[in-house]
């Protein structure tokens, strides 16, 4: 008894921090190359919707996270024009983006299925484990060779650490960073294919339930690590996994109003903000 | 590489640059030979960066030439400057403080083409190593760079230039955050790159550095070039007069004010500051001068005595750089400048312009950003402003370091002027100031502390081994 519920838990967590840790991981490459990034959430939700319409239509699930990085990766080129070629400041494009995403699935959504709520179940015979496990190990791996082994991936952490060394060998940082952006938008997007075609069958409004700030602070607390944010991820996911272990528990869920369960993933994460103060260090040119 | 020749390797030509309808530089004309070291001098704002920021590529010319082995070079970018062999080693270092010291230098030779490739560490690592050895340097490629000493980040900037390996090295004030030994290496090191044929550059104010090393000299003087011929041809203080266009008195002085009046006992050290003096601290950097200044100035705090403070990094710890001039000087005198909770705009704006005229900070606009000054007027105007209110100890800690001759000797009047009045706390790491100011001072070493000695007690040979800790 005792070690089906540990063994739930553990496989529960590894389900819960997929999401997360696309979303880390497109976080980091924007933070990195000095573009402070939240809109992670509005990436992850345009990824979810286009992953659950494209895989209801074609009924196959990989075309789904295809379809759902490429759009949010086009949906991050607003996001690129407003803040590396117009100069607006990217908290303030990044949150205006959070709100449009809210405004412009349920619109899309009305016209393609005549509803603003939830899209229809995806009738893919079975879901695969396999699928977003091998996607998210690839991403990870790319994401890791890019970032530390490629002369992009060095280029890209001097467009947020110093741009004038960048620009003294010819290289603009801004299409550095305009890269980095794209690229974030593409994971983070299959972080959205993940909640609407893993976690659940359909895309359901505002699915993403703040995971995208949540990956942002993971990315802060892990000062800018993707090792160690990867690993934040995961004790992210661990709360989360445990508010639905807790909930659907008798014994707990009838002493303890669900609400309180439910806060368990956000209190840790502010919880871990504020006591457990990593080492710090900034890309020194974010903004 | 075209072979030696007696025609000058760099040549500009009626070289200007106007910077809104302000010259910075004015119909400069300038030969420099290859295989030399080649001295640019002249105060703040003289027009020497800007003269070499127009051949680093970082600028553009208004008007004129330059001739590289006699053909025309006209630099749109530093990238340009890359390419033909000029390397630029700025005062600021251009590193990444988070990354690698390799990743810096890998960085440095990278393109912008073919990126997908891996990063070429063992070949850039090995590159590395060889000048490192060459040189007999010690820096460890796999840490970063902020843990790295100033004297370390400037040799790895100094490095990465090298890779490249350049023909002409521009060094912009190379000395300024450069410890004495570190300075002394550094020079020794610029008469080496001048052994292996390298052109080299030097933008200092540090006249006796300069002497040294130099072959030729140019001297700027708002913005025109006031003289350019080899450097035994001219003295010390005849370069110094050019420079500022007038003559700088010596800086012994005799003491003389000094009364027995204590002002200022420190309880458990045996420091204690008398009026009308000069009480100088020397050694060498980092041997306990920040602790002292910090318990100083908690001391100072806890006897409630008036004190001025000229920080020793004036940007780190005096100045917010986007803060106006006003603004510095309400900062520092709040009480004065404020009644019924209301600011004095006026009152204040007066008492600035009026410490502007006084102390001669350029351009005199009260309401400009204090980050838009040049360096010696920003610390003109910190010094004016710690001395506005005539405190009752000044606090000088490396006052002058950064600031060229011309705003040095009136930081020194200053200091001389303030004695008469009150005490003078002065913390240098250049042995020549204490000793030409000082009326008596204190030798650190490893935290402790040698001394007081009284004016001329010690002669220079001496003070130095208390300096190297040879006396215990």
């Amino acid at each position: 008894m005792i070690d089906s519920i540990f063994i739930l838990l553990i496989l529960s967590t590894f389900r819960m921090s997929l999401p997360l840790m696309f979303a880390t991981c497109g976080g980091y490459f924007s933070e990195k190359s000095g573009v402070a990034q939240i809109s992670l959430e509005a990436f992850l939700l345009v990824g979810a919707f286009t992953a659950a319409s494209v895989s209801f239509f074609s009924g196959t699930l990989l075309l789904g996270y295809l379809a759902a990085g490429v759009m949010a990766a086009l949906f991050g080129q607003i996001f690129c024009i407003f803040t590396l070629k117009l100069k607006a400041h990217s908290i303030i494009v990044g949150t205006a983006l959070n709100l449009l995403v809210m405004g412009l699935i349920p619109i899309v959504s009305k016209s393609v299925f005549d509803s603003t709520g939830s899209t229809p179940s995806i009738n893919a015979d079975n879901v695969y484990y396999a699928l977003p496990v091998t996607i998210l190990i690839v991403t990870i791996t790319a994401a890791f060779w890019l970032s530390n082994r490629t002369i992009w991936g060095l280029q890209m952490k001097f467009a947020g650490e110093k741009r004038l060394a960048l620009e003294s060998i010819g290289v603009n940082p801004i299409i550095r960073q305009w890269q980095a952006v794209t690229l974030c938008a593409f994971i983070t997007g299959l972080g959205g294919a993940v909640l609407s075609t893993y976690l659940s069958s359909n895309y359901s409004p505002l699915m993403s339930a703040g995971r995208g700030f949540i990956a942002l602070a993971a990315l802060i607390f892990a000062g800018w690590s993707l090792r160690r944010a990867l690993l934040v991820s995961l004790f992210f996911g661990f709360c989360e996994a445990l508010q639905i272990q807790l909930q659907s528990n008798q014994l707990i869920s009838s002493r303890i109003p669900a609400e309180f369960i439910q806060m368990i993933p956000y209190a840790a994460t502010l919880l871990a903000l504020i006591f457990l103060r990593a080492k710090n260090n900034p890309p020194a040119e974010l903004r | 590489m075209p072979s030696s020749e007696t025609a000058s390797f760099i040549e500009f030509k009626n070289i200007s640059k106007v910077f809104d309808e302000h010259f910075a530089c004015r119909d400069i004309s300038l030969k420099i030979q290859r295989g030399t070291v080649h001295a640019l001098v002249g105060e703040n704002g003289a027009g020497k960066s800007t003269l070499m920021k127009i051949l680093g590529g970082l600028l553009p010319a208004t008007s004129g030439t330059i001739l590289l082995s006699e053909k025309i070079y006209q630099p749109t970018s530093a990238q340009e400057a890359f390419q033909n062999y000029i390397a630029f080693i700025h005062q600021h270092f251009v590193l990444a403080d988070n990354l690698t010291a390799l990743d810096n230098l890998v960085l440095s030779s990278s393109t912008a083409g073919s990126v997908l490739q891996k990063k070429p560490m063992q070949q850039i690592r090995q590159k590395a190593h060889a000048l490192l050895k060459k040189f007999s340097w010690t820096i460890d490629l796999d840490k970063v760079v902020y843990k790295l000493s100033i004297g370390q980040q400037q040799r790895l900037e100094i490095l990465k230039a090298l890779l490249q390996s350049p023909e002409i090295i521009i060094f912009d004030e190379p000395t300024a955050v450069l410890t004495p030994q570190e300075a002394t290496e550094l020079l020794h090191f610029i008469l080496e790159l001048k052994t292996q044929g390298k052109t080299i550059i030097l933008i200092s104010h540090k006249l006796h550095e300069i002497k040294k090393v130099a072959d030729n000299i140019s001297i700027l003087r708002h913005g025109e070039l006031v003289f350019t011929d080899a450097a035994n041809s001219i003295s010390v203080s005849e370069i110094a007069e050019k420079m500022i266009g007038r003559r700088l008195e010596s800086h012994q002085r005799a003491s003389g004010h000094m009364t027995k009046k204590v002002i200022f006992q420190w309880g458990n050290e045996n420091i204690s500051l008398m009026k009308g003096e000069i009480f100088g601290v020397a050694g060498v950097e980092g041997n306990g001068q920040n602790e002292l200044i910090s318990k100083m100035l908690n001391e100072l705090r806890q006897q409630k005595l008036s004190y001025g403070d000229i920080s020793e990094d004036r940007v780190r710890l005096s100045v917010f750089e986007n803060l106006s001039l006003t603004e510095h000087m309400l900062l520092k005198h709040p009480h004065e400048f404020v009644s019924n909770g209301v600011i004095q705009k006026e009152r204040l704006e007066a008492a600035t312009a009026e410490l502007l005229a006084r102390w001669d900070v350029r351009p005199g606009v009260v309401t400009q950003p204090l980050h838009e000054l040049s360096g010696g007027n920003q610390q003109k105007f910190i010094v004016g402003r710690e001395l506005w209110n005539e405190p009752k100890i000044l606090l000088a800690a490396h006052p002058t370091r950064g600031v060229d001759l011309g705003a040095q000797q009136k930081i020194h009047e200053a200091l001389h002027e303030y004695k008469k009045l009150n005490a003078v706390f002065l913390v240098s790491s250049d042995l020549d100031e204490v000793i030409g100011l000082a009326d008596r001072y204190i030798v650190l070493y490893k935290n402790k502390i040698f001394g007081p000695f009284q004016k001329n007690e010690l002669n220079e040979m001496q003070i130095g081994l208390y300096m190297a800790g040879g006396v215990s």
